[in-house]
């Protein structure tokens, strides 16, 4: 009995645990106005998209107004780039895709993020969130909010803010945020507000953040390898809602939740380590806003909100102000650190609020500070509400310290504070939090500062350069402040950098593919957060690219009935498609699943078309890096035919249920139409027109084995059922998975006896990795336990091996991990990584 | 020399790396770019849609007018709100309320659309301070930065009796004609 009841209590603890998502601060219903409160977060639904995947489609503005060498094509690039940042997030099962451009007011019978350009007033620049929801819906013990349709308007006028500037960037991403579901958050991190964002377009989103995404959208596993900390923020006996509860580890990271209207709250998604807690108010409202923050607040079932209760003076864990009385709340994976309460005493306005850095690494003011400890200014100035010099600021962690005297009135203008710092040898690169005590009140600042160890990297000169032995165009890049882990964007997209002397400035980049004329603002980004805006504001180098034939592509088929998923074939002339080349068809309804480069002029994709899809003509478009080669009214939706037999996708190894299939393997995909019906002698079945056996066809699932003489690469599956042939659908036969071999650190093996520390650069041995002659670093990637790094370098060695470097993420704890390495699709069995 | 060329990197430093949704406009600014500027009750609420937003319509009984035209009736247009049993809730959207006296700085574009300029910073209420006379108000801003002149923008709290901001706004008017 004891048992049993100890079950049902553990059974309550896990649907709690599991049935809301907790953490961070999306946006909330709650079922009734009275407790027990589960929140209810608003999200898109995943088992509601094509792969999990959301399209963003914006609208094609009949004018814009733009800077001299900016355009619409550069801007669309920023905002790819923008929800690239979100797509890229390891821990979060929902991707994004370009969808194409699209005609606002039209509807779609799939969710959507749309991107709209609008006649806004002055002093308003965007604006984004979910915009249409359906009634709550529950999978498993999860319940939410299903959002059909967000929204991000941006403005019509980009002449203050052009689309390569950090601001514009990370207003955008911010934007995308909002239309995932993620609220306001104070922790610095991309999803505040402007005044403390402390993110930049190197590193554009904060833990924070990702705990956001990932607690929205958990992959499977995260929850496991992240811990928790709960408790209730108390005015005497009674709960304060939405209370923002901070963790913070001196190291940088910032994770938080807001607290439920009885003040019952939890933080998630902690990476495990030590921490500080801290409960504080939210900011005042600003006039004309409704709510502090600009935090919307939960609802009730009839849509009312449930508004805050009370302001309060900053407290830290365990009850204190003081920061060195404060205690370090130690967080395991998997496990919540329950009882961390704060009993908090009102106050009518926090002392100090809404605190904004700025350091001068040149004659730019950059925002957040970054301080070079390796030289230059050791100042930072700031400005904040109630913020003058007298407070008594400190930077927790002890990396820096603010000498006595060091807090001063900034001589051109003493409303401006500015903050001396000193570096200890031991103080790393990373952001620092401020701890601002006044008038008998603390304000904490997350990130208040990043530490570097470089000056910020400069463009000075871009030139043309010999081209590969492909015939790719090539660039030679100079400037200064260039590092290994320099990456180029030419706008929005990222160059291949094909050499580099960091000592003499200069990197050589495969240039990419952009249109007749383009001109491409040319920015470099170091890992540290810096950029060469720091340095060059608003004057970056500017690259003009060559005069280039627009092309064109005709599609085969060029209609397709609702419910379809098959093959399209693009056929075009004066195209160069690359492999990355995306297809978007401009339309919510129609998910392209995947792409395949056959050359310059020839492409395959399988292309999924909403069974609620309206008929009519669609605007494909298709992107090769900056080029933009749109295709009206090259494709159309037709009405559903439910006899027609067809394939629905993907097709699947039958064992391992992955995408990439090897010869001899047996495959699976479902049938759908008239062939439904049929038995499997019914059904002839082809794979490059090379017969494949039929293994079994029940329930709609057909199984076949794949020939044994067919090369690796995208091969056309066709289907004859009962005299009639469904649309093709293509599959992915591949290599063997690639096999790790050793794993080494400066040639040193790495193992038990000499343990893989963070920040080292580890060099991966593979074999039959693949068969190109070489590979872009940015299409491989590593896993280390539930930690996803990019590829630095990938080089090829003796017998066919190669050697691939990443550097470790801090992210990894000590242990013993296990590490594969995967590129496109094709992962390797895991190998283990001794982490000290 | 040392000051100017810091200043100068501040006021450059909001234009290039500032990433607020709202830009800060002054009093003067605000003056300076709306179209309309006007005192006024709201009389009514309705919900219009346009592409995929909802915008929440006010009208708006016009008691005093300090730019545009003479018009006695004005709309104000909100992204935000509820139409076909669809509700729009847009972060940051000021909340108007039917029967309440404001003062708008409004601004309306090529789209016709008439709106609150800066959001919510052009929106002010209407109140009797404690000696009963008129003042408009407009609470502190969590969302303080410099102004394109590297100047602090307000910080705190904006109140002011309604003769000084009607004196305020013909001020700037009048310098603007010149």
């Amino acid at each position: 009995m004891r048992t049993a009841k100890k079950l049902l209590a553990m059974a309550a603890v896990w649907m709690t645990m599991s049935g809301g998502a907790y953490g961070y601060y999306f946006f909330v219903h709650y079922l009734s106005r009275t407790g027990p409160f589960v929140p209810i977060p608003e999200k898109f639904d995943l088992e509601a998209l094509h792969s999990k995947t959301v399209p963003l489609l914006i609208s094609e503005p009949r004018s814009l107004g733009l800077t001299s060498n900016d355009s619409f094509q550069s801007l669309v690039s920023q905002i790819r780039l923008a929800a690239k940042a979100w797509n890229d997030v390891p821990s979060s099962d929902l991707r994004l895709s370009f969808g194409g451009f699209f005609t606002p007011g039209t509807t779609y019978s799939q969710p959507v993020i749309e991107v709209v350009f609008e006649d806004l007033p002055p002093g308003l620049l965007a604006q984004g969130g979910p915009t249409l929801r359906a009634d709550l819906a529950t999978r498993g013990n999860n319940q939410f909010v299903p959002i059909l349709r967000s929204t991000v308007r941006l403005s019509l006028d980009h002449t203050q803010r052009p689309s390569y500037s950090e601001g514009s960037f990370l207003t955008i991403t911010h934007e995308i945020g909002h239309a995932l579901g993620l609220q306001h958050s104070m922790t610095s991190s991309v999803m505040s507000t402007d005044v403390t964002r402390a993110t930049t377009k190197s590193q554009p989103l904060a833990a924070d953040d990702v705990a956001g995404i990932s607690l929205l959208y958990p992959t499977p596993g995260y929850l496991a390898t992240t811990g928790s900390i709960a408790g209730r923020v108390l005015l005497g006996s009674g709960g304060v809602h939405l209370a923002s509860v901070v963790a913070l580890a001196p190291d940088g990271l910032a994770i938080s939740a807001v607290s439920n209207p009885d003040g019952t709250y939890r933080i998630e998604g902690l990476p495990p380590g030590s921490y500080f807690v801290y409960a504080h108010p939210l900011p005042p409202a600003y006039n004309g806003e409704t709510f502090p923050a600009n935090i919307i607040p939960p609802v009730d079932p009839s849509n009312n909100f449930l508004p805050s209760t009370v302001s309060f003076e900053t407290i830290f864990y365990p009850g204190v102000k003081e920061m060195s009385q404060a205690m370090v709340v130690s967080v395991q994976a998997g496990v919540t650190a329950e009882g961390i309460g704060f009993g908090v005493t009102r106050r009518t306005v926090p002392a100090v609020y809404a605190v904004t850095t700025y350091s001068f690494p040149g004659q730019v003011a950059v925002k957040p500070a970054h301080l070079n400890s390796s030289g230059g200014t050791n100042s930072i100035v700031a400005f904040g509400v109630g913020l003058n010099s007298r407070a008594d600021v400190s930077v927790i962690g002890g990396s820096a310290v603010i000498p006595q005297g060091g807090v001063k009135a900034y001589s051109p203008d003493p409303r401006f504070v500015q903050m001396d710092m000193q570096f200890t040898p031991f103080s790393g690169e990373g952001a620092r939090h401020l701890a601002i005590k006044a008038d008998n009140d603390v304000y904490v600042l997350p990130a208040g500062f990043r530490i570097t160890r470089r000056t910020p990297p400069a463009v000075t000169s871009v030139v043309r350069y010999f081209p590969d032995a492909a015939g790719n165009a090539q660039l030679v890049v100079s400037g200064s402040g260039f590092a290994p882990d320099t990456r180029l964007f030419f706008d929005g997209v990222p160059a291949t950098v094909v050499a580099m002397d960091d000592a003499a400035g200069t990197m050589v980049v495969r240039a990419p593919l952009a249109g007749s004329r383009h001109k491409a603002a040319v920015v470099a980004l170091n890992r540290d957060g810096q950029s060469s805006l720091f340095l060059q504001g608003s004057n970056p180098a500017f690259y003009e690219f060559d005069q280039v034939e627009q092309g064109s592509v005709v599609f085969s088929p060029s209609q397709l009935p609702a419910g379809s998923d098959a093959m399209v074939e693009i056929l075009g002339s004066g195209t160069s498609f690359r492999a990355g080349t995306t297809l978007a068809m401009g339309s919510a309804d129609v998910h392209i699943r995947r792409v395949w480069v056959l050359g310059p002029n020839r492409i395959l994709a399988n292309v999924v078309v909403g069974t609620g899809a309206t008929s009519g003509v669609l605007n494909p478009v298709l992107l090769n890096e900056l080029r933009l080669l749109p295709a009206p009214g090259g494709f159309q939706i037709t009405p559903a035919n439910p006899a027609l037999s067809r394939f629905i996708g993907p097709v699947v190894d039958a064992t391992t249920g992955y995408q990439n299939l090897q010869v001899g393997a047996v495959a699976s995909v479902r049938v759908t139409g008239a062939a439904a019906e049929l038995t499997a002698s019914s059904l002839q079945v082809s794979v490059n027109d090379k017969p494949a056996a039929v293994v079994s066809f029940a329930g709609g699932l057909l199984r076949f084995r794949v020939p044994a003489d067919l090369s690796p690469g995208p091969a056309v599956l066709r289907m004859i059922a009962n005299g009639d042939s469904a649309p093709p659908l293509v599959m992915s036969i591949d290599l063997p998975p690639p096999v790790v071999g050793a794993i080494q650190v400066s040639s040193v093996r790495v193992d038990g006896k000499r343990p893989a520390r963070a920040g080292e650069v580890l060099s991966v041995i593979v074999s039959r990795l693949g068969e190109a002659e070489s590979y872009d670093p940015a299409s491989i990637s590593i896993l280390v336990g539930e930690v996803r790094h990019p590829a630095v370098s990938v080089a090829a060695g003796p017998n066919g091996s190669h050697t691939i470097q990443f550097v470790l993420d801090a992210a990894v704890g000590a242990g013993n991990h296990p590490l594969s390495v995967r590129i496109q699709q094709r992962t390797s069995a895991p190998v283990t990584l001794a982490v000290q | 020399m040392r000051t100017v060329i810091r200043w100068a990197a501040v006021a450059m430093a909001c234009a290039a790396l500032s990433g607020a949704t709202l830009e800060k406009l002054s009093l003067e600014e605000m003056a300076q770019k709306s179209t309309e500027i006007v005192l006024g009750r709201v009389s009514s609420i309705n919900y219009q849609q346009r592409g995929s937003v909802i915008y929440t319509v006010a009208r708006v009984q016009v008691n005093e007018r300090w730019k545009g035209n003479q018009a006695g009736l004005v709309e104000v247009w909100v992204a935000g709100g509820v139409s076909g049993g669809l509700r729009q809730v847009f972060p940051g959207s000021p909340q108007i309320r039917e029967g309440y006296e404001y003062l708008f700085f409004l601004w309306t574009g090529r789209s016709g659309i008439p709106q609150v300029i800066g959001l919510s910073q052009g929106l002010f209420d209407l109140k009797s301070n404690t000696k009963g006379q008129p003042e408009v108000y407009r609470g502190a801003s969590t969302e303080t930065v410099l102004d394109k002149g590297g100047r602090v923008i307000t910080d705190s709290e904006l109140r002011l009796s309604l003769d000084e901001m009607r004196g305020f706004v013909k001020r700037v008017l009048s310098a603007e004609r010149e």
